[in-house]
């Protein structure tokens, strides 16, 4: 539909190759059938937003990206690697991507500069002056290098939000994916938060977001695309989802109505 | 000021009802009883009738069982018995010699504590400075206070020339007796003034007494509770025998009757003609008393029955003063017809009574005769009608004041005490005629010469004798009867003590005072009888200052902690020398935290206390176990040398290829491999041999080179840090790297080289202590025992089963089915078995597995057994602390790109650690406690020394006080180590920080 128009407001000049490649993937739970023939492709630097109601499968469909989840038919490609049961492929994948989760998920018994150095150290195997480094550039890149020494249990939500986006960073990831990241949050920390992302976004990081933040999809995704009952069931530029006037698909419709 | 709008109008306004209030009331203090001890109190002891009950039960209840500890404690207990094996509870019968080793070892635990106090805690809390106060002064000051305020007590000593016999016991008192003494003290004697006066007062005697004294205090004390015993008995016999005769049923049970009747004989004894007098006069005298109760007793049924108005008129009618002639008494106006009958009685008893037939009115006159009142008394009249008591009168010349009245409750048990008394042997006293002959007295150094105070005698109501002791040594004391007439005395003594035998000589039981010069010993070259403990204990009610004096002071301050063959410390000492250790740990640390960051100010302290804790198995090792210099020359060199085997890993990591790698590692193997085969040669020499369990245990003939197996598994770990450096990344330049290895290499080779050039220069003798190489002699872990035991196995069972723990943990959780199944069997075995049969599989069954492990000592194979049981108990707790982290957890780390181990050796387990971390303490106490299992499989912890001490002879009877002591013993450890692991979850450094 209005497609086009979108990739000429940002970031016209990522018409290269696709840096995630989702084709017909299908996934279930047991019998239950959570992916059905997702297909999807993200170019680089592009900010898609993911949105539909619980259940959907939103959660389960990123992670299908990193591979905490295991998708059982369809192909994933990321940054050119295949997602395949290759171990290696994966630890190489992992590597290229950040994830960011609702609840935060830091590590209770470390502090934050070890939260954040930790990766880089065991996985990347830099020296510890060079990961400290790093954890600090990123500290004070998403505000709070003063909390370094402190233990997540010591910081507010938002800031260990913050910390978790700083420690996914620490890997240096062409992608980072967000799965819900304000949810867990009280309404005054989400916006310190959404800040932070949306400066990474800004800084041409390629980003999926699962969010019902419809301001920051509004301000900062590039494609909104709406999942329900596992499958992609419309995508858009966020005007198409904001403009009153379009005609959606009417689980859409139910959808918007909603949250709107 | 209240602006309430509008002002109840309910009517006008109802739904909107809109009120400020700007007042702000101003704050005050709680109610009294609210706040404070006494609402504390009310709220917890006595909130409800219920909680004041159970309090006041609780309080009773708890009060009841302290007393009567207390009292036991105080007057009974035999304390000695743990005064004088203090030592093996502490260390068993680990070598003297090497027991500094352990000193030091207590020293540094207490530094250690001190350190961890000062990196835990902010400030001391008033509460601990309090503790430590209670326990300290009383060690400190108690001990000087109560010796410089309470006389030792008396000795009892038995001076005589016949037998003393008490029950079955015969004893001859001792003439010559020998005893130690140090110089500058005083030897006293006098007439004992408990044998003066009564049995009660020798039954009574509290003190050392030899053993005819002791047979002199049995006697009286048994003669008392025969006594008592025999009176309880006779008045039920004499009842029982009375009503046999008259054909009831009697007071005892037949089949009792027999049993009691033979008591009752065996108590009874034969008086003679005097007694058997006196016993015929009370017997009468109680035989009276009988009777008159019986005719009191009649004599109230009569005034009973006698009608409320006299139906006729009886009056006297002779002259008033009648002793001694007749009298006469009227009775008319009669009205009835019958039998008349006039009783007269004197005393309840019926002395004269006239009958006549009455018909329906008139005059009677009776008169009595005058020998029926003889005298004065108590007299009075009944008439009767047709035998119904119908009035009573008492004579004019009756005195009241004849009347006859029972004796009382306590004359009358007097009279039956005295009785039984008769019926019993005579008093102890007098039986020995104590106290009434002269006693001469001498006393002479070993030799026989006496001092020169020279032979005394003692008077009876003469003045006390005394001895100057010149020098310390062993004495002679000397106590003969100076008289022909038989007679024993009993004397007290003061400056005489029990005496007990060591190895290294003989110790005074009140202040450890040792001579170990042998005993002195007669013309027939035999030893003298000396003032031994076994046959002079501490016997009768013991008041609470000979307790303190006798007992708890020497507890103290005698010599406890002997080292070598003489010399050693007090318990006293060791206290200060620890409490001091302590103090200077805190205050080491807390000067350390000076420059420790403002964020973390006690990160120095807590670095060092660290340090100390996990160096702690360590010198332990060094202290119990102990290896000569030599060998931990060797173990220094395999840790330089599995260091540089890491180094050279880190170096060639990343600039050569898998198989060059491979190379590399090789190498490193075949060098350690090639060094530990020949150490044991090079360093000792061809001629010794290396123990035969290790060579065994790999297959190969014991000789003086390693078994080859076991070389290269000692090698290993070198080419295991050569893989381990290769995979890590390091910030060290490669100029620093090389320094570092051509350190490590340095220091291995040298503490491998030095000892074999030692060893070619000097022969070196491994069997000699005192070579300087064996400052830390390997002991003998058959002589390890007491409390060094318990904590050895505690401490080495705990840190042993903690990466097994793990490992069984992990494997549980294992998707491998193999690993996941040999984990799960192993952990239900051995959960489902107790802790004992684990100890007797691991000591009975370790054996079978290999011969050579025959060789290996109990204690390494209950070691062993410890191990497998709390790493089973410590595998479940990791697994629950594994279950409970929450799976975002584990999903970040993937995400991260973390691998399995990693994710488990970063993330999952310090978390489920630190989420265990009171179980495992729960762990160490209740593994502490269990130690005393060890005692079943015949090792000497705890419970096994008492198994020991209370069969010896000197402490046969003492089993209550040695178990109430190591009851004391566990419970102010497992307390200490419960507190501490308290107070450390508190300050928050053990727990998880949760999120
Ligand atoms: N591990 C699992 N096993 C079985 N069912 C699962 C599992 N994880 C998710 N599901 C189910 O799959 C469906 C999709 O879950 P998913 O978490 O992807 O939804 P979502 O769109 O993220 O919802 P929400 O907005 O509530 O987070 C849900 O019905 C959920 O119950
Ligand atoms: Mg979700």
């Amino acid at each position: 539909m209005a497609v086009e128009a979108v990739d000429t407001k940002k970031k016209a000049d990522r018409f290269d190759e696709p840096i995630i490649v989702v084709e017909k993937i299908n996934k279930w739970f047991g019998d239950f059938h959570v992916l059905r023939d997702v297909s999807l492709s993200i170019a680089p630097q592009e900010v898609v937003v993911i949105i539909g109601p619980s259940g959907s499968g939103k959660s389960t469909f990123i992670r299908c990206i990193n591979r905490l989840e295991e998708h059982q038919e369809g192909l994933i490609q990321v940054d050119g690697i295949e997602l395949s049961h290759d171990v290696r492929n994966v630890a190489e994948i992992r590597r290229e991507t950040g994830m960011v989760f609702q609840q935060f998920n830091l590590f209770p018994h470390m502090t934050v500069q070890d939260n954040v150095t930790l990766a880089p150290m065991k996985v990347r195997h830099w020296s510890k002056d060079q990961a400290e480094k790093k954890a600090m550039e990123l500290l004070n890149r998403v505000g709070i290098p003063e909390q370094a020494k402190k233990y997540p249990g010591q910081l507010s939500g938002g800031q260990q939000q913050r910390v978790a986006i700083a420690r996914a960073l620490a890997m240096e990831p062409n992608i980072m994916l967000f799965d819900e990241p304000t949810s867990a949050l009280d309404p005054e920390m989400i916006k310190e938060v959404l800040d932070v992302m949306k400066e990474l976004a800004l800084s041409g990081m390629t980003m999926i977001v699962v969010t019902h933040e419809m301001g920051f999809a509004r301000e900062v995704a590039d494609r909104i695309i709406f999942m329900d009952h596992g499958r992609i069931v419309e995508q858009g530029p966020p005007e198409h989802f904001f403009d009153p006037n379009v005609e959606h698909h009417p689980r859409t419709q139910e959808f918007l109505d909603q949250i709107l | 000021m209240t602006t309430s709008q509008p002002d109840n109008t309910p009517d006008t306004m109802p739904e909107a009802k809109v009120s400020i209030n700007y007042e702000d009331p101003p704050t005050k203090p709680p109610p009294l009883l609210s706040t404070g001890v006494l609402a504390w109190i009310r709220e917890n002891l006595f909130s409800s009738p219920f909680d004041a009950a159970l309090t006041i039960f609780g309080a009773a209840f708890i009060v009841f069982a302290i007393v009567g500890l207390l009292n036991w404690v105080i007057s009974q207990g035999d304390w000695f018995a743990i005064t004088f094996n203090f030592e093996q509870y502490m260390y068993g019968r680990f070598n003297t010699t090497e027991v500094w080793r352990l000193g030091l070892f207590a020293l540094l635990v207490a530094f250690t504590a001190g350190t961890a106090i000062a990196a835990y805690f902010r400030r001391i809390s008033p509460v601990f400075m309090l503790m430590l106060a209670i326990i300290y002064i009383p060690v400190l000051l108690l001990p000087a206070i109560v010796n410089a305020t309470i006389a030792l007590p008396e000795s009892y000593v038995v001076a005589g020339n016949m037998n003393v016999v008490s029950g079955t016991v015969t004893e001859d008192p001792i003439e010559i007796v020998a005893f130690t003494a140090q110089g500058g003290e005083t030897v006293a004697l006098h007439y004992a003034d408990e044998a003066d006066n009564s049995d009660t007062d020798l039954a009574n005697i509290a003190g050392f007494v030899d053993d005819a004294s002791n047979a002199l205090r049995t006697a009286a004390i048994n003669r008392l509770a025969n006594i008592a015993r025999f009176i309880e008995l006779d008045e039920d016999v004499q009842i029982d025998a009375a009503a046999l005769d008259e054909g009831e049923a009697g007071l005892f049970i037949p089949p009792q009757r027999d049993t009691i009747l033979r008591e009752y004989e065996s108590l009874q004894y034969t008086p003679d003609e005097d007694q058997l007098a006196r016993i015929a006069e009370i017997e009468q005298i109680l035989a009276d008393e009988a009777d008159l109760r019986e005719a009191i007793a009649a004599e109230e049924e009569m005034q009973a029955a006698l009608p409320p108005s006299v139906p006729f008129a009886l009056e006297q009618v002779s002259e008033t003063d009648g002793f001694g002639r007749p009298v006469t008494v009227r009775i008319s106006d009669y009205s009835q017809e019958g039998t008349l009958r006039v009783a007269l009685y004197n005393n309840y008893q019926e002395v004269a009574t006239q009958r006549l037939d009455i018909d329906e009115s008139g005059t009677v006159d009776v008169t009595f005769e005058a020998e029926d009142i003889p005298g004065p008394g108590y007299y009075y009249v009944y008439a009767t009608i047709d035998d119904v008591p119908r009035a009573r009168m008492d004579l004019s010349f009756s005195d009241p004041s004849a009347i006859l009245t029972p004796l009382s409750e306590e004359e009358r048990a007097a009279l039956v005490t005295e009785r039984g008394v008769l019926l019993q042997p005579e008093a102890v006293i007098g039986i020995y005629d104590l106290n009434n002959v002269p006693v001469a007295i001498t006393i002479t150094d070993r030799d026989g010469n006496p001092l020169p105070e020279g032979t005394q005698t003692l008077e009876p109501g003469g003045e006390a004798v005394s001895f100057e002791i010149p020098e310390d040594g062993w004495y002679l004391l000397q106590k003969e009867i100076a008289s022909e007439d038989e007679g024993v005395a009993l004397l007290s003594v003061q400056g005489l003590y029990p005496l007990f035998e060591r190895t290294t000589g003989f110790q005074r039981m009140t202040d450890g005072f040792e001579i170990s010069a042998p005993i002195p010993r007669d013309a027939n070259n035999e030893d003298y009888p000396f003032y031994k403990l076994t046959e002079n204990k501490y016997r009768g009610e013991r008041p609470l200052g000979d307790y303190l004096r006798v007992y708890l002071s020497p507890f103290f301050t005698k010599t406890m902690f002997r080292v070598g063959s003489s010399g050693g410390i007090s318990l006293q000492t060791g206290l200060v020398a620890l409490f001091i250790a302590g103090a200077a740990g805190y205050f080491l640390a807390r000067m350390l935290d000076r420059n420790s960051p403002q964020q973390v100010p006690q990160r120095n302290s807590r670095r060092i206390s660290t340090q100390l804790l996990l160096s702690i198995p360590f010198f332990m090792f060094l202290a119990v176990i102990g290896a000569d210099l030599l060998a931990l020359s060797l173990l220094g060199a395999w840790v330089a040398y599995v260091i540089l085997s890491y180094f050279i890993g880190l170096r060639v990591g990343n600039v050569i290829s898998g198989i060059q790698l491979l190379a590399v590692s090789l190498v490193m193997l075949v060098i350690g491999a090639v060094a530990m085969y020949f150490a044991p040669e090079l360093i000792y020499g061809a001629d010794s041999s290396i123990p035969t369990i290790v060579a065994t245990m790999f297959g190969s003939a014991a000789g003086s080179r390693l078994p080859i197996t076991f070389a290269v598994i000692l090698a290993l770990p070198g080419l295991i840090a050569v893989w381990y450096g290769s995979a890590q990344q390091s910030s060290l330049t490669r100029s620093a790297l090389m320094q570092r290895i051509m350190i490590a290499a340095g220091v291995a080779i040298a503490l491998f080289v030095i000892p074999v050039l030692y060893n070619a220069a000097v022969d070196v003798n491994r069997d000699n202590p005192d070579a300087f190489i064996n400052i830390f002699v390997h002991t003998d872990p058959r002589r390890w025992g007491g409390l060094l035991l318990a904590a050895f196995i505690t401490v080495y069972g705990i840190i042993l089963a903690f990466p097994l723990g793990i490992a069984l943990a992990l494997g549980r959780r294992s998707e491998l089915p193999a690993i996941k199944l040999i984990s799960t069997l192993i952990i239900e075995l051995v959960r489902g078995t107790p802790f004992i049969v684990v100890l007797f599989a691991g000591v009975l069954l370790i054996p079978f597995a290999n011969p050579a492990f025959a060789e290996i000592p109990d204690i390494y194979s209950a070691l062993a057994a410890t191990i497998v049981f709390i790493a089973a108990y410590l595998a479940e707790n990791v697994r629950g602390g594994l279950q409970s982290i929450p799976p975002g957890q584990d999903e970040a780390a993937r995400a991260l790109g973390l691998s399995g181990w990693q994710i488990t050796m970063f993330i999952t387990l310090p978390q489920a650690l630190r989420a265990v971390i009171p179980a495992l303490v729960g762990q160490f106490i209740s593994l502490f406690k269990d130690t005393s299992l060890l005692a079943i499989v015949g090792l000497i912890d705890l419970t096994g020394v008492t198994n020991q001490v209370v069969v010896a002879q000197e402490f046969i009877g003492t089993r209550k006080e040695n178990l109430l002591f190591i009851t004391i013993l566990y419970f102010v450890i497992s307390y200490i180590m419960s507190w501490v692991s308290r107070r450390i979850e508190e300050s928050g450094s053990g727990s998880a920080r949760r999120i």
